[in-house]
């Protein structure tokens, strides 16, 4: 479903360019959940907003769905981007003017899906997450674990394929994480493919394939090595 | 994004800022506001001056002294000549047969007092064809004498003002006045008119044509104004008249005649035009307020990055940004626009009900520019800020 080909991506910082993504390659299947996991700064951000197509790749093919989405213009990215990938952020990024079923339904407004239809669907993958008692409820008047999962309710509510979580439980206590890493693994066993970037070892143990960044290079698989190098340069 | 939910999208935008909507709302209103309330001051000088001019009646000719070659400009309001209009000249003229009535004016200020009291008014010295021809009306008492141009007896029309302010309330007939050296008995008050072409009526002294030419020392007129029968041709009249005075003055054509439609174009234009810039002034405000817009637009959209991040990582095409923004400029101006023209209609009917002498309107078209520049400036200057806000990068919605 997801295949990236010798992705390179440059920073411009001040006079000298920073090379961030150095010749990824990695196949992503229907289904499939990732973990990437790195310390700051080792290019996992950068990777997440590549397979988001929220950043353009400076080198290197990225096939999403059979399509080649680095021939692909701004316009027709955006696109893409509303039709097959949720996002799910640290900050969970909702809109603190609207309630949590108008948060929920943006996606679909920008799809210009008839009212009737928002509607029914909001109120669909509200009871999913758990939350159909608070969908007029703004997000103030909410918790952090309550905010995620209007978050997720919104990520999921356009039937994705791919949801990319970047720090999804960053924000959250250890109780809320669980149960938001929770809901996502049984998105997941669903058939959603779930990449999910995080600092949090014990986060990134539970996915399938476990992803690493350091210093712009993908490897994947776990060595004991790699990982206390993970941690190593977590400490510092 | 479809446009009714960009609408709605927006109008929770405005819900959240009230204050800042509200005071941007105001700026707008009040521009628009302004636009109208400006435009329909011209305006209704305008159709006041029109309306005046109107009550003299079409068949009026104005013989100034002093000639004007040059045309375009505006009327010679005090023509200047060596040899005097006199007397003699509308006597002359009153003779042709298309000429219904004759009124020589003599024109100056005088003290007049009675008793203790004082005023400096303007003396008015004609005959007994001025009240027709300026439309006036009596109060009381009678106009001057039919034989005004020839004997100069010492009688005198008041002005109510004068009435007033000389007699306080007291029957003034047969009362004497005193106008520097000479005595006048009051015979007749002017009924209350208001103004009339820019002098007041009301405060006014007038005298037979005889009377002023002694009062005054000079046979000089100050024009002469010349009622015509309703069939005649003006402009051969016209010509005639201009032919007897050439005559009379030495082969010297040494006066100029004017209609009362020049008179009224002449007015026309420089009140069209005092409206036109006083409007297009009263337009600047609201390019002020479109300024306003765009730097609070600008600041807006600095601090929405994320959430517009959000909306383009959401699927949301540069296109759609930019329209959402813009539209927030236009609805904000469309709905002050409208309760600013509802403001400006609201006093000028307050204003009416205040001042009936003065009849306020506000032309349509007035309203249809206010609304055009407003959304125009909208436009113009959500331009800036809709294209900065379009080109925020989606990554941005990992910064928040």
């Amino acid at each position: 479903m997801i295949k990236l080909a010798g992705v390179n991506k440059w920073y411009q910082s001040g006079s000298e360019s920073l090379h961030v993504l150095k010749d990824i390659d990695l196949n992503i299947a229907q289904g499939d959940y990732l973990s990437v996991m790195g310390p700051s700064g080792s290019g996992k951000s950068t990777l997440l907003n590549m397979l988001g197509l929220l950043d353009v790749i400076d080198k290197g093919e990225y096939w999403l769905a059979q399509q080649p989405t680095h021939q692909l213009n701004e316009e027709q990215r955006a696109s893409l981007r509303g039709k097959k990938i949720g996002f799910i952020f640290q900050s969970f990024q909702l809109i603190n003017r609207l309630s949590a079923a108008e948060n929920v339904a943006l996606p679909l407004v920008l799809a210009e899906i008839a009212p009737a239809k928002r509607k029914q669907m909001v109120e669909q993958v509200l009871q999913q997450v758990g939350l159909t008692d608070r969908a007029q409820h703004l997000p103030a008047q909410l918790s952090g674990g309550q905010l995620q999962r209007v978050a997720i309710a919104r990520a999921i509510v356009m039937q994705p394929e791919l949801i990319l979580a970047d720090e999804p439980t960053g924000n959250l206590d250890q109780h809320s994480g669980l149960e938001i890493i929770e809901l996502l693994e049984s998105l997941n066993l669903k058939g959603l493919t779930l990449v999910l970037v995080t600092h949090d070892t014990q986060m990134g143990q539970r996915s399938r394939r476990k992803i690493k960044m350091i210093d712009g290079v993908l490897s994947e698989g776990v060595t004991e090595q790699a990982n206390q190098q993970i941690l190593q340069v977590s400490e510092q | 994004m479809k446009s009714v939910d960009v609408l709605y999208f927006n109008l929770q935008v405005f819900t959240r800022h009230r204050w800042r909507t509200g005071m941007l709302a105001f700026c707008v209103a009040l521009g628009v506001a302004s636009v109208v309330l400006l435009t329909s001051l011209g305006e209704s000088a305008r159709r006041y001056v029109q309306r005046e001019f109107a009550l003299l009646g079409n068949d009026l000719l104005i013989v100034l002294p002093g000639k004007k070659q040059t045309s375009g400009g505006g009327v010679p309001i005090y023509g200047t000549s060596p040899r005097d209009l006199t007397l003699a000249d509308a006597e002359h003229i009153s003779r042709l047969a298309a000429v219904k009535s004759v009124a020589p004016i003599i024109a100056g200020n005088g003290a007049v007092s009675y008793k203790s009291r004082n005023r400096d008014v303007i003396v008015i010295g004609s005959t007994s064809g001025f009240l027709q021809a300026r439309n006036l009306s009596l109060a009381m008492g009678s106009g001057l004498p039919d034989d005004s141009a020839e004997i100069a007896r010492p009688v005198a029309i008041i002005g109510s003002k004068l009435q007033n302010e000389l007699f306080s309330g007291q029957n003034p007939l047969g009362k004497m006045l005193t106008v520097d050296d000479y005595r006048y008995q009051v015979i007749g008050v002017l009924a209350e008119r208001g103004e009339s072409l820019g002098l007041d009526m009301r405060d006014m002294l007038i005298l037979p044509v005889r009377s002023a030419e002694a009062l005054f020392n000079s046979p000089a007129l100050f024009r002469i104004l010349i009622e015509l029968h309703a069939v005649s041709d003006r402009q051969s009249v016209i010509e005639q008249i201009y032919q007897i005075v050439k005559q009379r003055h030495q082969n010297e054509e040494d006066i100029t005649i004017i209609t009362q439609q020049t008179v009224m174009q002449a007015f026309n234009n420089i009140l069209v035009t005092l409206t036109a810039i006083i409007g297009l002034l009263a337009a600047i405000s609201l390019v002020v307020a479109g300024i306003l817009i765009m730097n609070l637009s600008l600041i807006s959209v600095q601090q929405r990055r994320p959430e517009i991040g959000l909306l383009k990582a959401l699927g949301a095409s540069h296109k759609l940004i930019q329209q959402i923004f813009v539209w927030e400029s236009l609805m904000l101006v469309i709905v002050a626009s409208v309760i600013g023209l509802l403001c400006a209609q609201l006093i000028i009917f307050a204003a009416n009900q205040w001042l009936p002498i003065l009849q306020f309107v506000a032309p349509i078209w007035s309203h249809a520019v206010a609304l055009g520049v407003a959304m125009l400036t909208a436009l113009v200057f959500s331009w800036l800020p809709a294209k900065q806000a379009a080109i925020v990068s989606p990554v941005e919605v990992l910064r928040g």
